[in-house]
């Protein structure tokens, strides 16, 4: 898998940096002014693989990065080495029909970031996800109503419950007053009184019947309200189990936040601490961190799962289902999405086989003196100098292993048996000479701390030494050049051992700052000797690691406002280089000389690039015969085979240009290494700037034979091969007839009159693809 | 005497196998029929093996017809003519616009080449007169370029005629130019003729004159109106009648095709 582009958000000054292709030839340059944002790009690339953020990468508005990358890979990678079974039938098919793939780094707090699968995948993943929302939403909605028609039927029954209370009294009251009037009629013996008094009680008797009547209605109510309120409470029930999940979901993310702003504060604090052991404390508490974190995740991860099965319940169960067979179903459907990778999971899969990135970086990666033994056993990567030493010991066939033997005489004894040395040998790359032949011989021996540094007494450290014919110094006592170029030879050689099939990709912030000029190209020619094995993406400021003559290996960095360190930070790629500030260039200008573009040959726009002299002088011709009304400025190259470089060279100066080129196989070579050096084989982006005339071998060729018979050889023969393989079989100078007939057109000569109506279509036809691509 | 009877004997057999491949460079009959439908070809050697030849071929969209007069007849004609089918051959397999003008451009280039004319006194004057159509059937366009032998073209008995460019396919006094693409829309029914000057140029009547172009034209006008298989035969017919026992001067083609 080759790194093909990359585009980096919200990243320190990035905001935006948009899809940027990479060389193709697996070497690309980042040139620009300090503090432009190179170095943030590499950074932001190796955050893409580890993963890690530090506080300083955060963009001040506090937007979290998002850092995107494409990969070119054959669809045997992915399906040979992922789960097929897991793979969503719709993603299989679409990743077997692209030739890229981008994998999307997204942070999700400034300790935490998911990989996601990039634009071709995701739409059909958003689509499943836009669906399981939807389903989400209504489901939320129906809680609503649930919630709604609960209120509404607690209201109904406690009012039939107030009235049925109310009626309940009532019917009291009458029945006590009936008892009353029964009782009257007994005591008093008046016919009148008592016909008076049973009259009342017929009157109470009538009300006693009708309060009975609405209190057996209104129990009847109650009982039916009750029933409503028992139905919605059976699915309140599953409710109230989501807002249980909902709410211990809270819980974990509040208790991740802390846990991580724990951590935060304490690896603010790394390298701080006064003493080794309180050192040692924190990283102890920091590893502890690292797994509650872990742990918050996982839980974190089932707790969704379940909010996942309860809110399917409860869409099953408005939808009439029972409660028990929505929870079957529920449970059968997140099992069913869980068998497909989902988008993170397939990124993660596909992430394990994608290049290492690898960051040389001056600090641990420059060969120390010395290392303390523990901090190769515990993988300090803070150590100085860390990756260095285990970059020898890579080499030199050390595992970690070897050094947890606990005695130190013992393991003294064993390097000692191995000779502890290592022969590097420089001259297929290093022309300046560090020792004999350029060979140099890396010691280590293996000490132990004395009563001088109280702190380590009698701690192991490892010791390193380089050696040549005259003398055996310090790895610090050697120029740093020599320390630099012999740190990054051991990366490579380390990184080429390295027997996992994994593809590396190799950062390097401002490689080879402290060698000579000399030593910089050195440096290029290693970079281009191992750029099959290992693609490189490296700063610079240096001319002398920019080649001229491949300028499309070049991304240009600058501040959207120059000398304004606030404003964001802008890329622009080989074919916009233009578009950058000649400050940003100048490595460029440094290699090339004075601007191009302020002296009057070449112009700022319109130029275009052919092959020769000769050429130069027909199309010269050409155009003022046909009345041409566009100004173009035509440069000739010095043969087909200079053309990329005069494109550099244009390039390089921000000068637009057009390549113009016919069809022999030398300019068909030439054209088809722009198509892919300069285009990426993009044939729109190329038929801006490329002219192709592949019908016509050479500019005599859009000549009709008669016509070039009759004003350019002046010859009366038959001519049955191409006009161009005439000149070539008969030894012709292209260049002299080519000026000779310009000097007729400018004589007027030759008018476009006088040719035939074959050279007239011809130059007509050339002349509207000129015209069509020029300014 | 016996061995002169042999040599003629051998030499007629050597004539009449060479009239043979003559035959069979020439196209296929039933291959022009798939191509042009309707037409005829009216031709009669003087010879054994004959200098006119005709030619019919598709190109893409295109079908090529010719009638060539090569310069002599006989022997050195019959070389001429099969020379010039191949070169007309190799010119339709180049890519490049089908143009009746360019291919007659890229004929000569190969017939000076072939025959190392460059213009100079003592050389070799041989050429070709030829007449050329490109026909294009989707659009009834005709390209027609003459190299001294012109086109009638017969509407409704009309005929007209499109001249020829005076100069040969082959090198000639003055320097070469490109011949005149002329461009006919035709219609269905329309006939054109191309031919070699055997018909026109041949002696006889009762005065013993060519039989010249202006009764050309008024024959072909006359027989306009009939199948191409009963033009042929009255042209055949008409001729018959006109050399008499005169003797055949030139070889003579008419290359008649109606377009439908």
């Amino acid at each position: 898998m080759q790194l093909v582009s990359f585009r980096i958000q919200n990243f320190r000054s990035i905001v935006d940096t948009g899809y940027h292709a990479l060389a193709h030839d697996n070497i690309t340059s980042l040139i620009g002014q300090n503090e432009s944002g190179k170095t943030s790009i590499l950074e932001a690339l190796k955050a893409f693989h580890d993963g890690r953020l530090i506080e300083d990468m955060l963009r001040s508005d506090l937007s979290l990065p998002v850092v995107s990358c494409k990969f070119s890979f054959a669809f045997a990678d992915i399906e040979n080495y992922i789960n097929k079974r897991r793979l969503n039938p719709e993603i299989r098919k679409l990743i077997s029909t692209v030739e890229t793939v981008s994998l999307t780094r997204r942070w999700i707090d400034d300790m935490d970031s998911q990989m996601e699968m990039g634009d071709e995948l995701q739409e059909v993943y958003n689509e499943t996800y836009d669906q399981l929302r939807k389903r989400e939403l209504k489901v939320m909605e129906n809680l609503e109503h649930l919630n709604r028609d609960i209120a509404t039927a607690s209201k109904k029954l406690n009012k039939v419950n107030e009235e049925a209370e109310w009626t309940t009294e009532k019917l009291e009251t009458v029945r006590l007053r009936m008892n009353e009037i029964k009782r009257n009629i007994r005591k008093f013996i008046t016919r009148d009184r008592k016909e008076e008094l049973r009259k009342e009680l017929e009157l109470e008797e009538e009300m006693f019947l009708k309060l009975k009547e609405t209190l057996e209605l209104k129990l009847t109510k109650q009982e039916e309200k009750r029933d409503i309120l028992e139905a919605l409470d059976e699915k309140s029930e599953v409710n109230r189990k989501l807002m249980e999940i909902q709410e211990g979901i809270a819980e974990k993310k509040e208790a991740l936040v802390l846990v991580q702003e724990q951590l935060r504060h304490l690896l603010q604090l790394t390298g701080m601490y006064p003493s080794e052991r309180e050192q040692r404390a924190a990283e102890i508490k920091e590893e502890i961190c690292r797994t509650d974190i872990e742990r918050f995740k996982d839980e974190l991860y089932v707790l969704n799962d379940q909010l996942r099965i309860q809110l399917l319940v409860l869409e099953f169960v408005f939808e009439g289902m029972s409660i028990e067979n929505a929870v079957k179903a529920a449970r059968k459907e997140v099992e069913a999405v869980k068998e497909f990778y989902s988008s993170n999971e397939l990124a993660e899969e596909i992430f394990k086989i994608l290049p290492d990135f690898e960051m040389f970086e001056d600090f641990s990666s420059l060969l120390p003196n010395r290392i303390d033994l523990e901090d190769i056993v515990r993988a300090n990567k803070h150590a100085e100098g860390y990756k260095a030493a285990i970059n020898f010991l890579t080499i030199t066939g050390l595992e970690y292993s070897f050094f947890q033997q606990p005695s130190s005489r013992i393991l003294k004894q064993k390097i000692e048996n191995l000779n502890g040395e290592l022969t590097l040998n420089f001259q297929d790359f290093w022309r300046q000479n560090v020792g004999k032949n350029n060979k140099i011989k890396i010691n280590f021996e293996l000490s132990h701390y004395d009563h001088t540094n109280p702190e380590k007494s009698g701690k192991p450290f490892i010791e390193f030494w380089i050696k040549d014919e005259k003398e055996r110094l310090y790895p610090k006592q050697r120029s740093r050049g020599v320390r630099w170029f012999l740190s990054f030879f051991l990366e490579l050689k380390a990184t080429a051992m390295d027997k996992s099939r994994r593809d590396k990709v190799l950062l390097i912030d401002e490689p080879a700052v402290s060698l000579h000029a000399r030593a910089q190209e050195d440096v290029l020619m290693v970079f281009d000797d191992i750029k099959e094995q290992i693609q490189i993406i490296y700063t610079t400021h240096s001319p002398h690691l920019v080649d001229v003559n491949k300028l499309y290996r070049i991304l240009a960095v600058q501040r959207a406002i120059e000398d304004d360190m606030k404003s964001e930070t802008l890329v622009y790629s080989a074919q916009s280089l233009k578009s950058a500030t000649a400050d940003t260039l100048s490595p460029i200008y440094s290699t090339m000389g004075a601007r191009l573009s302020q002296q009057e040959i070449i112009k700022s726009f319109n130029n275009v690039i052919v092959k020769d002299l000769a050429t130069f002088y027909f199309l010269k011709a050409m155009v003022a015969l046909t009345g041409f009304e566009k100004e173009c400025y035509f440069l000739p190259a010095s043969g087909a085979e200079s053309i990329p470089m005069m494109v550099n060279i244009l390039m390089g100066w921000g000068i637009d240009y057009v390549i113009l080129n016919f069809g022999n196989s030398e300019e068909r070579l030439v054209h088809e290494k722009l198509m892919k050096e300069q285009y990426d084989n993009k044939i729109d982006l190329a038929n801006k700037q490329m002219l192709f005339l592949e019908d016509y071998p050479d500019t005599e060729d859009l000549f009709s034979t008669i016509d070039f018979k009759k004003y350019v050889v002046k010859v009366r023969e038959g001519i049955t091969v191409k006009n161009s393989e005439y000149l070539i079989d008969n030894n012709y100078s292209r260049a002299i007839l080519a000026s000779n007939f310009l000097q007729e057109v400018t004589d007027e000569s030759v008018s476009f009159k006088t040719l035939d109506d074959e050279t007239r279509d011809n130059l007509n036809s050339f002349i509207q693809q000129l015209s069509a691509i020029l300014k | 005497m016996e061995n002169l009877l042999d040599q003629r004997r051998e030499l007629m057999a050597s004539l009449k196998y060479a009239s043979f491949i003559q035959r069979a460079v020439l196209p296929d009959q039933k291959y022009m029929e798939n191509l042009l439908k309707e037409f005829f070809i009216f031709h009669r050697p003087r010879d054994i093996v004959s200098g006119d030849f005709y030619y019919c071929s598709r190109k893409e969209d295109y079908i090529v017809v010719a009638a060539g007069d090569c310069t002599g007849h006989g022997v050195p004609g019959a070389l001429m003519s099969i020379m010039g089918i191949s070169f007309l051959n190799e010119i339709l397999s180049i890519r490049g616009p089908i143009r009746s003008s360019r291919i007659l451009n890229l004929l000569r280039e190969r017939v000076m080449k072939a025959l190392h004319q460059r213009g100079y006194e003592l050389e070799n004057k041989d050429a070709m007169d030829m007449a050329l159509c490109v026909f294009h059937p989707r659009s009834g366009e005709l390209q027609f370029s003459g190299a001294n032998n012109p086109l009638y073209h017969i509407r409704n008995k009309v005929l007209t005629e499109i001249k020829a460019d005076k100069m040969p396919v082959g090198i000639d006094a003055i320097e070469e130019s490109s011949f005149t693409n002329h461009v006919l829309q035709l219609k269905p029914g329309d006939i054109v003729y191309i031919f070699s000057d055997g018909y026109p140029d041949q002696f006889g009547g009762p005065e013993n004159k060519k039989f010249k172009y202006g009764p050309l034209r008024e024959l072909l006008i006359r027989i306009s109106d009939k199948t191409m298989e009963e033009q042929r035969k009255e042209l055949d017919r008409v001729m018959s009648e006109w050399k008499g026992d005169e003797f055949q001067v030139d070889d003579i083609l008419i290359f008649g095709i109606r377009f439908l």
